[in-house]
Formats: C-alpha cells, sequence, structure tokens
C-alpha cells in the first residue's frame, strides 16, 4: 500500500475536475463529489497508517525540470496532518452541504474549497520547500477566493486583497529563505538539507538569516504580529470556508512547515528567540482583542490567531510535538466552534453577538457543542485544549519564564472571552429580534462528530508524543500546570460574574478603562497605520512616479520630438530664406540688371545709332590721347 | 538539401497568405468570407510549426542550428539568405504562429476594412518570422524594419483616438533605434571585413571566426543595446509602449506585448551577448541596474494608472525588467529564466490585452474609475481575467511563476542584494492586479452597468483565451518541454559570457 502513497491528495483533483465539468447540473450536490474525494484520501492515508506509524517512510522523488526535483514524503508527522485536512474537509464539506444551500456560485465554491484541499494536502505531502511553496501559493489563492466569494459585497473584495497581499509580503519573505537556503545546501528537499545541517557544512550566520526568512512566510501564512491584520478581515468568506482554511488547515501550514525544518530551527537560536517573542506578542495582544468584539465570528478569529500564538511560541521553546499537539487539538474545537457559529448565525442572521442572547433554547445541539468547544479551548481539565496547552506553558516555563507568565495571562484572557462568547449568545434573555430554529442535519452532524474530538483528544497527547518522539514527555515539574489551571478557573469564574450571574456591568469596566477599550476596538491602529502606509504608497509614491514618467521621461522624449520640429522648421526657414533666398537674390541681381540693361535695348535704331556714335567718339578720343602720350 | 526546408514554407507563408486574403477580399467583400479566409490561411503556419516541433531534435548540441538554410544572395558584399532555428527562436517562432490564428478569431467583431486589417496582421507575422528566423545580419534588419510598417498602419487606421500620435511616436521611436542599431551592425561586419579578408553580413560566420578587439566591442555594444533596448523596453525608453499599447487595436496591443518587445530581448541575447560576450560582461552591472528599475519602477506606474490597459501596458515594461535582470546577472540558471519569461511573457500578456479588448469591446470602457462590479454582470469574461492577472502575478502553477523563480534563484548566487531588491516587485504586481480586480471587476455594478446589458464572452473570445490558457496552466505545470528546449540551445552564449554557473 505504501508504495501508492502519492496518490492521497489525487482524488480531490479528480473530483475537482468532475466539479469543474459537472457542477453547473449538479449544483449543491457537488458536495458530495467533493466528499467522496475528502473521504477516499482519508482512506488512503488510514491505509498508509499502520506502515507508517510502524516507522517506515515513503519517499519518491522526480525530475521537474532543469535539476529541479519534485517529490512527495511520507512520514509520521505529515500522515498525521493528511488525517487531520482530509478529516475535517469531509466534515466542512458535508457542513457546507447545508450552509450553502440557498446560495448561488456553487459551482465557483465547490470547486475552490477542493482545490484548497487538494493543495493542503500537497503541501504536506510535499518532499521539498520549493514544492510547498509552490502549493503554499495556490492556497493562498483559493483563500483569496473564498473570502471573496460574495465578490459583489466591498468589503468583502477588499478583505480578500487584504488577505492576499498581506500574506504575499511573508511569502517573497520565505521566497528568499528558500533561495538562501537552495544556494545554501544545492538542494530544498527536506532531507538534504537536514542530513547537511546535522553534518555541519553550514555557515550559522546565513542559516539564521534563512530559517528568519522562512518564520516571515509563516508569519504571513500563520498571521503572527505583525501580519496577523488580515486574518479578522477573512471572516468575510463564507462559514465553512473560516472553519477550514482560516481556523482549522491552511493557517496551520506555518506551524507544519516549522516543524518540518525543526532542526534547522533548532540549529538558530537566534530565530528560535525571535519566535518566542513574535509568538508572545501575538498571542497575548489578540486574546485582549477578542475580549472586547462583538462580533461572533472575528471573535473567533482573534482567537485563532492568540492559538497560533500558543503553537509559535512551542516552537520557539523548542518543543514541536507541543505545537503539533495543540496545532490538531485547536483543528477540532476551533473548526466546530466557527461552524457552531455559522449555525448560530444562520439561526439568528446577524453576525452581532449582543442581538443573539438566549439561543440556546432554540439550537440546543448547536450550543451544547459550542459548549464542548468552549471548555476545550478554555483549557479545562481533562478536555483536549488543556493538555496541548500545557505542554505549550511547560516548555514555556522552561524556556523563559516571563513568556510563561504572559501566556497565563492569555490563558486566563482566554477563558474569559470564550465563555463571555458562550453566555452572552446562548444564556441570558433574548436580545436580537429573531426567529430561532436548529439548523439543518447536515449541519448538525459535523458538529456531533466534533464535539466529541474536542472533548477526547486529549487522549492524542500521549500517542502522539510517542509516535514523534518515541518516547512520552515527563514533566519535570507541575508547577505551569497549576497556574494554567487556576487562570482558567479565575477567568471563567469572572466571565459568569460579568455575564451570566451580571454582579457587575461590562460596560462600567469598559467605561473606565475608556482610552484602552478604545484602542482594543481599533485594534491597535495597525490596520489604519497599514493603511496609510499602503495609501501613501500606492496612491502618492505612485502618482509621483507616474508624474515623473509624463512630464520627465516622456516629457523629454516629446522635447525632443518637438526639438528635431523646431529644427525641421528653422531648416525649412534657412532653405527658403538663405539657401533659397541666395538664388533669388541672384536671380534678382540678374534680373534687375537686366532690367536696367534694357533700356538701353528699346528698339529703336536711332537710340542704336546714338550709342554707336557715343562709343565711336569715345574711341577716338582714346586713340587721340593714346596718340599725343606717344 | 534536397528535402523542403519547413523553415522556409513556414517563413513565406505568411506572405503568400497576406496576398490570397488581399485578393480574396478583394473579389468577395462579405465580412464572413473575409474572417474565414484569413482564419484558415492563418492557420496553415501553425500547422506547419506544429509540424517543425515534431521533428524539432532536443539532442543536438548548443549552437547547432535546425531546419538550417544557407544561399548566397548579393556576394558582391557577402549578404547571404541564411534563416535556421534553436530553442532561443523556436518558443518565439511558435508564440507567434500561435498567436496569428487567436488574434484573427478575436478580431471577428472588427468592422472595419477586414482585408486590409487582416493582410496587415498577417504581413506582420511575416516579418516576425524573419526577425527571429534570420541568421544574417542584412536579412535581420530587413525583417526588423518589415515588421514596423504593418503595425504602424494597425495603429493609425484602426487605432483609438490618439492613433496619429501614438502611431508616429511609436514608428520614429523604434526606427530611430533601429538604425543606431544598424550603425553597431555595420561596425561588426565592417570590422569582421577586416578579419575574414572579406565581407560577410553571416552571423554564423561572424560568430564563428571574428573575435572583435575589446575596445571596440565597448563602443558598439552601447549602439546594440539602445536599438534592442527601445524594443524590449526597458526604462528610459519606455514611454512610446504605453501610448502605442493603448490607442492600438486590441489584435495589434496582442502583437505588440507578445512578439515585438520579444524582438528586443531576441536580439539582445543572439546579438549583442553573442558577438560581444566581452561587452555585456563589461556593462552587465548597468543593465542588471536598468532592470531591476524597469522591474520596480514599471510595477509602480501600473499602480498608478486609472486605464485597465494602460496599466497591463506598464506591467509588460516591469516584466521585461526581469528579463534584462536576469540576462544581465551572467549566470546559467537566470539567464534560462530571462529567456523563458519572452515566452511567457507572451503567453500571458496576449491573454492580458485580449481579456481587456473584449471587456472594452462590450462595456465601451477600461477606465477603472468607470467600471467596477463588472464580474457580476460579465462573469465568465471575469474568471478569465483573474486567471490572466494571476498568471501575470506569478502564481505558482501558472507559467508566470516559472521564469521568475529561474531568474530569482539563478540570480542570487550571483548577487544577493540585487536579487532582494527585485524580488520586491513581486509584491508591487500582485498589488496593482489585485487592486485592479478590486476596483473594476468586484463590488456592485452600477445600474449604468446593469442596464447596458454587455454581451459576456463568445465562442471566439472564448476559444483563444482557453488555449492560451490551457497552455499557461500546462506548462506552468510542467515546463520541461520548452526550458529543456532554451537549456539546451544557450548554454554556447552562457560559455562565452564567461560560463560563470
Amino acid at each position: 500500500m505504501l508504495v501508492y502513497f502519492w496518490l492521497i491528495p489525487l482524488p480531490v483533483l479528480a473530483t475537482l475536475l468532475l466539479t469543474l465539468a459537472f457542477g453547473k447540473q449538479l449544483g449543491l450536490k457537488s458536495a458530495w463529489l467533493g466528499i467522496c474525494g475528502t473521504v477516499a484520501s482519508f482512506v488512503l492515508a488510514v491505509a498508509c497508517a499502520p506502515a507508517v506509524f510502524g516507522g517506515e517512510v515513503a519517499s519518491l522523488s522526480f525530475t521537474w525540470f532543469g535539476d529541479l526535483q519534485f517529490g512527495f514524503l511520507l512520514d509520521k508527522l505529515s500522515l498525521l496532518l493528511l488525517l487531520l485536512v482530509s478529516f475535517l474537509a469531509t466534515l466542512i464539506l458535508l457542513y457546507a452541504y447545508g450552509y450553502m444551500e440557498h446560495e448561488s456560485g456553487l459551482l465557483r465554491f465547490f470547486a475552490e474549497v477542493q482545490l484548497f484541499v487538494f493543495s493542503m494536502l500537497s503541501v504536506v505531502l510535499a518532499n521539498n520547500l520549493l514544492q510547498a511553496f509552490i502549493f503554499w501559493e495556490i492556497m493562498g489563492l483559493c483563500s483569496y477566493l473564498l473570502i471573496g466569494f460574495w465578490f459583489f459585497k466591498p468589503s468583502a473584495a477588499a478583505a480578500a486583497k487584504k488577505a492576499f497581499l498581506v500574506t504575499r509580503v511573508g511569502d517573497v519573505v520565505m521566497l528568499v529563505g528558500i533561495i538562501l537556503l537552495f544556494d545554501m545546501f544545492g538542494s530544498v528537499e527536506y532531507s538534504v538539507m537536514l542530513s547537511q545541517a546535522a553534518a555541519g557544512s553550514y555557515d550559522p550566520f546565513w542559516l539564521t538569516i534563512a530559517t528568519l526568512c522562512i518564520f516571515g512566510g509563516v508569519i504571513g501564512k500563520s498571521a503572527q504580529f505583525p501580519l496577523h491584520v488580515w486574518l479578522p478581515d477573512a471572516m468575510e468568506g463564507p462559514t465553512p470556508v473560516s472553519a477550514l482554511i482560516h481556523a482549522a488547515t491552511m493557517v496551520k501550514a506555518g506551524i507544519y512547515l516549522c516543524a518540518r525544518l525543526f532542526p534547522l530551527f533548532l540549529l538558530t537560536p537566534k530565530t528560535t528567540d525571535f519566535m518566542l517573542v513574535i509568538g508572545t506578542v501575538t498571542a497575548l495582544g489578540t486574546a485582549l482583542m477578542a475580549v472586547v468584539n462583538r462580533d461572533f465570528k472575528r471573535i473567533l478569529a482573534f482567537s485563532t490567531l492568540s492559538q497560533l500564538g500558543f503553537m509559535v511560541v512551542a516552537l520557539g521553546s523548542l518543543n514541536y510535538v507541543a505545537a503539533v499537539l495543540h496545532l490538531i487539538n485547536h483543528a477540532f474545537f476551533k473548526a466546530l466552534l466557527f461552524m457552531g457559529a455559522g449555525s448560530a448565525i444562520h439561526g439568528t442572521g446577524t453576525n452581532d453577538i449582543y442581538e443573539m442572547g438566549g439561543l440556546l433554547k432554540y439550537q440546543k445541539v448547536t450550543g451544547l457543542t459550542i459548549l464542548c468547544a468552549t471548555v476545550s479551548i478554555a483549557g479545562l481539565p481533562p478536555f483536549a485544549g488543556f493538555w496541548s496547552k500545557d505542554e505549550i506553558l511547560l516548555a514555556a516555563y522552561e524556556a523563559a519564564p516571563p513568556v510563561f507568565w504572559l501566556l497565563a495571562l492569555t490563558s486566563f484572557l482566554t477563558a474569559f472571552y470564550m465563555f463571555r462568547l458562550f453566555f452572552v449568545v446562548f444564556c441570558g434573555p433574548k436580545r436580537g429580534d429573531y426567529h430561532g430554529h436548529e439548523s439543518s442535519l447536515p449541519m448538525i452532524a459535523p458538529l456531533v462528530v466534533l464535539a466529541f474530538f474536542a472533548l477526547g483528544s486529549g487522549a492524542l497527547t500521549k500517542p502522539v508524543t510517542v509516535l514523534l518522539t518515541g518516547h512520552a514527555h515527563e514533566a519535570s515539574t507541575h508547577f505551569p500546570m497549576i497556574i494554567s489551571i487556576v487562570a482558567v478557573v479565575l477567568g471563567i469564574g469572572l466571565s459568569a460574574a460579568v455575564y451570566f450571574f451580571n454582579i457587575f456591568s461590562a460596560e462600567k469596566v469598559a467605561q473606565t478603562c475608556g482610552p484602552l477599550h478604545k484602542l482594543l476596538l481599533n485594534r491597535y491602529y495597525i490596520d489604519r497605520l497599514y493603511e496609510k502606509i499602503s495609501y501613501w504608497f500606492a496612491v502618492r509614491f505612485a502618482e509621483l512616479a507616474d508624474v515623473i514618467d509624463k512630464y520627465v521621461i516622456d516629457g523629454l522624449v516629446n522635447l525632443l520630438a518637438k526639438l528635431n520640429i523646431w529644427l525641421a522648421d528653422f531648416c525649412r526657414w534657412f532653405d527658403y530664406n538663405v539657401v533659397d533666398g541666395l538664388v533669388r537674390g541672384f536671380c534678382f541681381v540678374v534680373g534687375g540688371f537686366g532690367g536696367y540693361m534694357r533700356r538701353y535695348a528699346s528698339g529703336g535704331s536711332q537710340g542704336y545709332l546714338a550709342l554707336v556714335l557715343a562709343g565711336v567718339f569715345v574711341l577716338l578720343l582714346v586713340a587721340i590721347g593714346g596718340v599725343s602720350c606717344l | 538539401m534536397n528535402e523542403l526546408n519547413l523553415l522556409n514554407v513556414l517563413l513565406f507563408l505568411p506572405l503568400l497568405g497576406a496576398a490570397v486574403v488581399f485578393v480574396g477580399g478583394t473579389l468577395n467583400k462579405k465580412p464572413a468570407f473575409v474572417k474565414c479566409l484569413a482564419l484558415v490561411v492563418s492557420l496553415l503556419p501553425l500547422l506547419v510549426n506544429l509540424l517543425m516541433l515534431v521533428r524539432y531534435d532536443y539532442l543536438l548540441p548548443a549552437g547547432e542550428f535546425q531546419f538550417l538554410t544557407l544561399q548566397d544572395w548579393i556576394t558582391s558584399l557577402g549578404i547571404t539568405y541564411t534563416v535556421g532555428l534553436d530553442g532561443l527562436s523556436m518558443p518565439l517562432i511558435f508564440l507567434t504562429s500561435l498567436l496569428t490564428p487567436l488574434v484573427v478569431l478575436l478580431s471577428f467583431d472588427e468592422h472595419k476594412d477586414l482585408r486590409t486589417y487582416f493582410t496587415l496582421l498577417l504581413l506582420l507575422e511575416c516579418g516576425l518570422f524573419g526577425v527571429f528566423a534570420a541568421l544574417d545580419f542584412f536579412l535581420f534588419y530587413l525583417f526588423w524594419e518589415l515588421v514596423l510598417i504593418p503595425m504602424y498602419f494597425l495603429i493609425l487606421g484602426w487605432g483609438g483616438p490618439r492613433r496619429r500620435y501614438a502611431a508616429i511616436k511609436f514608428f520614429v521611436y523604434t526606427h530611430v533605434a533601429s538604425l543606431i542599431m544598424l550603425v553597431g551592425i555595420f561596425a561588426i561586419v565592417f570590422s569582421a571585413a577586416g578579419e575574414l579578408g572579406q565581407m560577410s553580413f553571416n552571423i554564423l560566420t561572424i560568430s564563428e571566426y571574428v573575435k572583435l578587439p575589446l575596445n571596440l566591442q565597448y563602443l558598439i555594444f552601447p549602439a546594440l543595446f539602445f536599438g534592442f533596448a527601445v524594443k524590449i523596453p526597458t526604462v528610459p525608453f519606455h514611454t512610446w509602449l504605453p501610448d502605442a499599447h493603448v490607442e492600438a487595436p486590441t489584435g495589434g496591443s496582442v502583437f505588440l506585448a507578445a512578439v515585438m518587445l520579444k524582438m528586443g530581448g531576441y536580439g539582445l541575447v543572439r546579438i549583442a551577448f553573442a558577438l560581444l560576450p566581452e561587452a555585456a560582461v563589461h556593462y552587465a552591472l548597468p543593465m542588471a541596474i536598468l532592470g531591476i528599475i524597469s522591474m520596480l519602477y514599471g510595477a509602480l506606474l501600473a499602480l498608478a494608472q486609472d486605464d485597465l490597459k494602460k496599466m497591463i501596458a506598464y506591467s509588460s515594461v516591469s516584466h521585461m525588467g526581469l528579463l534584462l535582470f536576469g540576462l544581465a546577472m551572467l549566470q546559467e540558471r537566470a539567464f534560462n529564466g530571462a529567456v523563458l519569461q519572452m515566452f511567457a511573457h507572451g503567453l500571458i500578456s496576449a491573454m492580458l490585452f485580449m481579456v481587456c479588448g473584449i471587456l472594452q469591446h462590450s462595456v465601451g470602457t477600461r477606465r477603472i474609475g468607470d467600471l467596477g462590479g463588472v464580474a457580476s454582470v460579465l462573469p465568465r469574461l471575469s474568471a478569465l481575467t483573474v486567471f490572466a492577472f494571476f498568471a501575470s502575478v506569478g502564481l505558482p502553477g501558472l507559467l508566470g511563476f516559472i521564469p521568475e523563480l529561474q531568474v530569482f534563484l539563478g540570480a542570487f548566487s550571483a548577487n544577493k542584494l540585487l536579487t532582494v531588491i527585485a524580488m520586491l516587485s513581486m509584491i508591487v504586481t500582485a498589488a496593482y492586479y489585485l487592486w485592479a480586480l478590486e476596483r473594476a471587476y468586484f463590488g456592485q455594478p452600477s445600474t449604468d452597468l446593469i442596464e447596458k446589458k454587455p454581451h459576456d464572452l463568445q465562442w471566439f473570445q472564448t476559444l483563444p483565451l482557453l488555449v492560451l490558457g490551457l497552455l499557461v496552466l500546462l506548462l506552468g505545470v510542467y515546463p520541461a518541454p520548452v526550458t529543456d528546449m532554451i537549456a539546451q540551445s544557450t548554454g554556447y552564449i552562457i560559455d562565452l559570457l564567461g560560463g560563470v554557473s
């Protein structure tokens, strides 16, 4: 079976082509076509599981063009991701079947989703960095197209552009890193790079630059500070897209890539220190924004940013297993949260959590499954989120205690804002004007399945750790765990006090911390700063260039042309007045002389006779004079 | 040489075709007849070319030419009729022969004097074939100038409101450049004559037996470079291009961007680099910097445009900057990437100008400020526009990415700093395309636009776009057929340049 491992992404490609061919006729049923593809991929991945988890590594490589290689690599890490992606994609397609019921443009939607799944699987399966980059960019395209699915909404169109451009900045930095690695190792195949690095044949300075550049790509795609701005806006896309691309899979690709290249990061402590800083800033900064936001999906987006920050911290504190564990758990509970959000939004017709309220009465399944995800993401033991977060906190505690304390604060905030979300939406009185109803079965079924994983995927902690490292990870101290539990309990308690028992009012707190509240609502003004900068660049600077082009460069060309015309005019003048003037002057002189002389040629014989006589007379005088002189 | 050389057939088939279309169009003035006649006639060179591709020998060593014909012509001056193909010219010839029928198809909704229009297109094709196939300076220059004439009349006769200014500017600017290039060519020929003992215009002879002295090379190179740089066009010799593009009819723009600009790059490689390698190395850094300026400055200018066609025209300046940059890095991979960029940009810019022209025809404007929401009204055209834009952005998986990758990958080992600066253009390029998409195609359509009920793609517009799109996709996924062809033939030039690899 393992021989055919490279087939894993192909069923999705096949169903993508089928969707393109028959999507018009199939309409909503394209979802089933897509599900067939992802299920087939999942089954193929499962079939490979026994051998790979037994320790086998499958790889295949062939020439792409020139000396560049194209190839696939299946090991434990990539198989874990393949299983996760194909499984979640199946559930989300099923969900989309219900969610997209009343939409038009379904062919486009399902084709783009399948192209995305195909590229995500291919990123995971790639055996070299360049190939991963290729599919990484195609994922970016899919993200762009799907965020802009409702392209007639100006906000969606702007969000799509923002997402692509912001990640493009990261991607170009990453391409620099890839080229640098290619230059250093002569290949960007993972095995070649890692073995050469292990052998010590590298320049530490350039390797640090290269890993920093690769991490630059991760900052873009996994939406870390300072390129995090695109993810909240990306929520303009349909909810299944938010669940699949902007929570469960694409934003994790960066984490996966770092885990893949982890030995290189181990060799570059400066880069990992940088990752620690970036991860912490992102985790805390975005959690704070989640506390004040009112938009259901945007709160989840900020929370995704924050959780990605946790994963980056795990990588930065040299524990990639913790990052992968959190990646898996987060994929489950965040996909569930988004799909639940979609269900709630579907039922109420609004995104504003303060217009929902008391929704549990109408949407029992949605509410309860969201509660499962909430306890999990908050990090309440013994649910999934607790285990992986605990691993990360432990790693951070060992790597850098200040980071640990900031993350503990973030944990507190996470518990607070997630329960705030739950209480405001599902408990209390009905605030909005909606006719609540439970969503259809295709939307509910995936929620229930995911709820089990959100609660129980913590059980994977030990097996996955053993799988990836060969031995279980024993905690040296339980201090971080205790702190974490305390933080979570405090967070939930405070949240309940404010939003469930209404002991004190949130608005009052917001008023007392007015400036801070405003700062957070405006996302620290970072978005606005970027808008200003890009406006200056795109409009002012470009206009300046345009003016230079029109008036200086083209002005010179036109001036040359004008000079030529002037020269030609001058030549004409010169030709007419000087050259031709000479000719005409000559004619004038000759003519004038002739005219003058004409007087003496009047044609009368008396006149001629008189002239002859005068001549004879003169000649006589001369002759006489001459003789007398002699 | 008993067998008929297909290249000669290919070379003169369009000329014959032009005559046939002209006579046919005069005898039968029905538009449908002229269109079909032109289509059939323009398909013949493509068929011949496909046959040549099948017979193309991938294993021939670098520097050898295929389909070679060598015939004395004006013996006293050493002028010969020499034509031949290698991996440098074959992709460009293919591009030309492919685009002609596609442009004819696309022009099916043209009304004005179809007979002359198609005749001019076919004459243009003949000239372009000649430029890429000629291996004799005299022949080369002859075809080089032949190309100008039909294009001048295409702009003048079928162009936009400022067509007189644009046509004259185009003609005079490029003609002046050609003359300076001619001076360079004469300098090569006469100094070669001194060395050979007899006059020869034959490029093969000169490149084989003549090695020009250094100081002479340094003098001649700028003259040749100017001639080619105007055609490429490189900043600051680019200002004829936006005017010509904006005013030219769609078919003319397609030829202009897709093939005529490549004459510059081709000439630079075939003549300037191959015959004056030492001078090329000498002037490499200034050329690389000009290339980078073209990339960034062109992209910036594209960002500032309100006219979609002008934006695309400036994007051509930017993308041709990559060509110059890649060549000037004197590194094998970058060099091959630059050569591939000519082919890739040919296919992609043809698509770009096609979608832009179709938009103009169906909506009546290409001003971004007047558009908005086109995607709701013209979904199929917009889908293909998005495809073409992303191909031009250099999305991996499409052909536009391959030359970019090759150039940057190769150039990085030659000069890290310059390469990183050049890579900034990738961001600006994405910015102007996406911004244009957002403003012109997305958002709510105005009531004006909806009431106009514009035509979405018709079959004769879809077909050319699909053919090009499919090629861009397939070669983007598996570029080996082209890259192998190019790598096979550029080897000797790179060796001359000192074999920096």
